[in-house]
């Protein structure tokens, strides 16, 4: 083998060690383009939104300066902490609905059809909703849920409630509501890949030690699965944390959360008041993601 | 003898039945607003946005191309979304095309050990860590702090960028981590240089893989608006365009874009389908081809 190479002209590596050092070499050469533009891509707004979160408030806009004022009006304002704690109580309702509602999904598709095909047309069925328009998507409920919406006249046409209810159109049950379903895909995707690498072999031990079919499950599919799970609640997590629009649509902007205070307090040019609220959202949000990857390794698992 | 697949269920028929029901249910509540803007976008001149309809038109898509053609004002946002929308695209395509290209090299490069590999997979991950408000807000004030105006173009791509290329990273990294190394030891082994070995076998082979990453990192950034919104500047995206116009009246015509975009969608996925089934790679044993070079 060595010869062969090196009758082609080309030097051989004297051993092994020399190249993976030429591969680590490569790498770094490879991966320093990439590298320098995250860095500068995720460094900019972090130290300009925690630069700007201690400037001094100002009518229009801002002043340079050191002070707390921002963090001490977050923090001594009664709304803005509601917001934080109404922020993660929706966080801990919807993560955990999401996981019930996708998992069977997941479940299904993973062990209950058996052809290929099928299973790739269930999926790009689920997926296809995710490729229009969030925005539109999210509208699209309106008519649905709302007091004169499609929903509210079935009920009454076949005389289940003799009123419209309230309860379908902006409030809270409405908003978990459509954010388990409009970001199900964040779910079902990582969950139906981690299933989908089950060794079935390791299931059929399970039956043929005597496992019952539901002990199976929760000793062998749900460990199995929890990276999936893990990676799943991340995105999600992360997508909510950044979200303003369904808030907006769907929860009538009666109830607000982190997101809908930075927008608001941006859109009355209060720059620094923003920052703080992004500073405190990130601030928030690393227990929870450094919480989360305790239970999944990303990097084996992909 | 049972499937595998069945047989670790096999005496629970009642299950298969009950979940095969409630993914058919699934699929209806998330099909529910798609089908809901379909038939909307079709309302009647008079109707509004909710059901019942007022007959059906098709003078919604009419107001979409031609907003000052209709003399009736309706008081909604005017818009422009056909400016928009090309705006979207070729930035999508910009995007596409540059978070591709730094996935697959950064992908390439994590198959290799070498020291700061794990902190560097991580920061690659920090852009779909940070809230998307915070993203744009960020770099919204460092744009403003040195004095550049914002652009949907020039401001806009590394917000884009920085929420695509995680994306692309783990689709390529998926990949590459299923990849048959040894076709490339043998290139190696018959003198082709690293540059070669992945012009000529690594990139073929993973061309399937690219398109999807292409795929995901289009599809996100033509849809992206939590982060655009803050740093776009005075042009709007599609995004954009739709959110200003859920600001005023909301009327039909917002259903009409959303057809339209769901069929800009289709457009591009088909095209990429098929280019992942004429790329897939068929190895050609011919021997001619060494000798040619």
């Amino acid at each position: 083998m060595t010869a062969l190479a090196e009758s082609r002209g080309v030097p051989a590596p004297s051993a092994g060690m020399t190249l993976t050092k030429k591969r680590a070499r490569q790498a770094l050469l490879l991966v320093a383009a990439p590298t320098i533009l995250m860095a500068l891509f995720c460094g900019i707004p972090l130290v300009s939104v925690v630069v700007f979160s201690f400037y001094k408030p100002w009518a229009y806009g801002m002043k340079p300066g050191f002070v707390l004022d921002n963090y001490i009006e977050f923090f001594t304002t009664a709304t803005y902490l509601q917001t934080l704690g109404f922020t993660f109580l929706i966080a801990i309702i919807v993560l955990p609905l999401m996981v019930l509602l996708c998992y069977p999904v997941a479940y299904y598709v993973c062990f209950f059809v058996k052809s290929e095909r099928l299973k790739l047309y269930i999926l790009l069925l689920c997926i296809v909703p995710f490729w229009t328009s969030a925005l539109i998507r999210m509208v699209a409920w309106l008519p649905l849920l709302g007091r004169k919406g499609l929903i509210n006249q079935i009920l009454m046409g076949i005389g289940i409630i003799d009123e419209p209810a309230e309860i379908l159109l902006y409030s809270e049950p409405s908003m978990v509501f459509s954010m388990a379903i409009i970001w199900s895909v964040f779910m079902i995707g990582p969950i139906y890949f981690s299933m989908a690498k089950i060794d079935r072999q390791v299931i059929e031990a399970a039956r043929d030690l005597g496992a019952s079919a539901w002990t199976t499950f929760w000793k062998i599919i749900v460990p199995l699965t929890k990276p999936g799970l893990a990676t799943g609640i991340l995105f999600v997590f992360v997508v909510m944390m950044g979200e303003f629009a369904i808030q907006k649509f769907i929860g009538g902007g009666k109830t607000t959360m982190l997101a809908n205070v930075l927008i608001q307090q941006q859109g009355l040019l209060q720059w620094p008041a923003a920052s703080a609220v992004a500073v405190v959202m990130v601030l928030v949000s690393i227990p929870v993601i450094v919480l989360i990857f305790q239970f999944v390794n990303l990097r084996r698992e992909l | 003898m049972p499937e595998p697949t069945s047989y670790h269920v096999a005496r629970f028929g009642w299950v298969k039945i009950v979940l095969a029901v409630y993914v058919v249910l699934f699929v209806l509540m998330l099909y529910g607003p798609f089908i809901v803007m379909v038939i909307l976008s079709f309302q009647g001149e008079d109707g509004g946005p909710t059901f019942p309809m007022q007959g059906t038109s098709v003078f919604w898509y009419e107001r979409l191309f031609n907003p000052s053609g209709t003399a009736r004002d309706i008081g909604e946002y005017v818009g422009d979304f056909g400016n928009a929308g090309l705006r979207s695209l070729v930035l999508a395509l910009l995007v596409m095309c540059i978070s591709t290209v730094l996935a697959t090299m950064a992908a390439q490069a994590m198959r290799a050990r070498f020291l700061g590999a794990g902190p560097i997979f991580y920061l690659y991950l920090v852009g779909i860590m940070i809230p998307g408000v915070t993203v744009g807000l960020g770099h919204a004030l460092f744009w403003q702090g040195i004095g550049i105006d914002k652009h949907w173009l020039g401001t806009t791509l590394p917000v884009h960028i920085l929420w695509t290329f995680p994306f692309c990273f783990i689709v390529m990294l998926t990949v590459f981590n299923r990849f048959d190394r040894s076709t490339e030891e043998a290139a190696m082994c018959l003198g082709a240089n690293s540059w070669r070995t992945f012009w000529h076998i690594t990139l073929p082979i993973m061309k399937p893989g690219i398109m999807a990453s292409a795929l995901f990192g289009f599809t996100l950034s033509f849809d992206e608006f939590a982060r655009t919104v803050l740093v776009a500047g005075s042009q709007n995206t599609l995004p954009l365009d739709v959110l200003g116009a859920t600001t005023i009246r909301i009327t039909p015509r917002i259903f009409a874009v959303g057809v339209i975009i769901t069929l800009i969608s289709f457009a591009v996925i088909g095209i990429f389908g098929y280019l992942m089934t004429a790329s897939r790679y068929r190895p050609r044993f011919t021997g001619q081809e060494e000798h040619q070079v």
